[in-house]
């Protein structure tokens, strides 16, 4: 292996430590304490049902980033079994491999349902991995416990990814991931045309044109298929704009 | 019950991974938070992972014959990098002869495949 890789490799071992520490609600050296808002890392929250595809898209995203050297973390939240306390944190390994290698820390962080240290917890991480210099953390999560609603505040940008055979338009209308997100993005877009789910468009049109005439705030929403390459541009250059908007590291 | 962070991991090319997701399973069953590597990696690959995740334990499954070649490459290099802080138990098809020599290059526990699963939750005490 050689010097440099070794020399990545022990910092983001330090780094994994450190979590480790704010796990265990030990006390660590906060070098700068950061009030949500000051921190110079652009956090984006991805949630969505499990398969809906927040993998792929970050996959998409992360590629994009690194062409313009990006110094990139992944946290994956995965919820702890009621039954067993055990966990499997399976997220990890749909990401691509080389993400360690190409500089990318990625740490799956297993989550109570109704935890309250965890959203601490996430403040911390976030804090720690700025003082690490990462400039884009990608937050992921299933967002269906009451947890996601809290994701708002540790997030500049939430991504919302819905299942896309989901019922009729009552659904969209219930839940309330439409209201935290800030970006929808339908995936599997050619799925839906293929096995005329095409209905499915037809729901989600007419879920945001109820919103829109109730005078409620709708997200913006994109279609695609990350499998197909169609859409994530469009995602990439909203998270670009955000960015710069927030006048965050250029 | 002391809760571990465990990565079961497979490198090379060995394509079978029944065995260690029947592991895996098995210890988040027992309240423990796993994590699995997936097919094909490479040792460098799994030691990422390994310090990213700052797991207590990596449990390796051989079942291609090469364990010898991959132990040598993956698991001396975990030690040093870890500070030896991190174990290592080894699974799959292991010929006792190979163990001490295994054992050396810093195995920590070999579960052949006359071992039970109870056998592994026993040692993780």
């Amino acid at each position: 292996m050689n010097p440099s890789d070794i020399e990545m490799f022990k910092i983001h071992r330090e780094i994994a430590k450190q979590i480790t520490k704010i796990e265990g609600n030990l006390d660590i050296e906060i070098l700068h304490e950061n009030i949500f808002g000051n921190s110079k890392a652009f956090k984006i929250g991805i949630t969505g049902s499990s398969g809906a595809g927040k993998s792929s898209l970050i996959n998409a995203l992360v590629k994009k980033f690194l062409l313009i050297e990006k110094k990139i973390a992944i946290l994956l939240l995965d919820p702890i079994s009621e039954t067993s306390g055990g966990s499997l944190l399976g997220d990890r390994i749909k990401l691509d491999k080389k993400y360690p290698e190409l500089g990318v820390y990625v740490r799956s962080i297993s989550t109570h349902r109704y935890n309250q240290n965890i959203p601490k917890s996430l403040k911390q991480i976030v804090n720690l991995l700025t003082d690490f210099n990462f400039e884009i953390i990608f937050i992921e999560t299933i967002g269906i416990s009451q947890q996601d609603a809290d994701i708002r505040k540790y997030c500049d940008l939430i991504i919302s990814m819905p299942a896309i055979d989901i019922g009729n338009e009552l659904q969209y209308m219930k839940s309330s991931m439409f209201e935290i997100a800030d970006i929808v993005f339908v995936n599997k877009n050619d799925k839906m045309i293929q096995n005329s789910n095409s209905d499915n468009k037809i729901f989600l049109d007419e879920f945001l044109r109820i919103k829109l005439q109730a005078g409620g705030r709708i997200p913006d929403v994109v279609y695609g298929s990350v499998l197909n390459g169609q859409g994530t541009t469009e995602i990439f250059n909203k998270l670009c704009k955000k960015i710069a908007l927030l006048g965050l590291h250029g | 019950m002391d809760k571990k962070k465990i990565l079961i991991a497979k490198i090379g090319l060995d394509g079978h991974d029944r065995g260690a997701k029947i592991v895996a399973s098995f210890l988040k069953d027992n309240g423990h938070e796993v994590i699995y590597s997936g097919l094909h990696n490479s040792a460098q690959q799994i030691l990422a992972i390994a310090l990213q995740e700052d797991v207590d334990i990596v449990g390796l499954s051989i079942l291609s014959g090469v364990h010898k070649n991959i132990v040598a490459d993956f698991v001396p290099l975990l030690k040093s990098m870890s500070n030896n802080e991190t174990l290592v138990f080894l699974g799959g098809l292991i010929p006792d002869p190979d163990i001490p020599y295994l054992k050396d290059l810093g195995i920590d526990r070999v579960f052949n495949k006359d071992s039970r699963l109870n056998d592994i939750l026993m040692w993780l005490k």
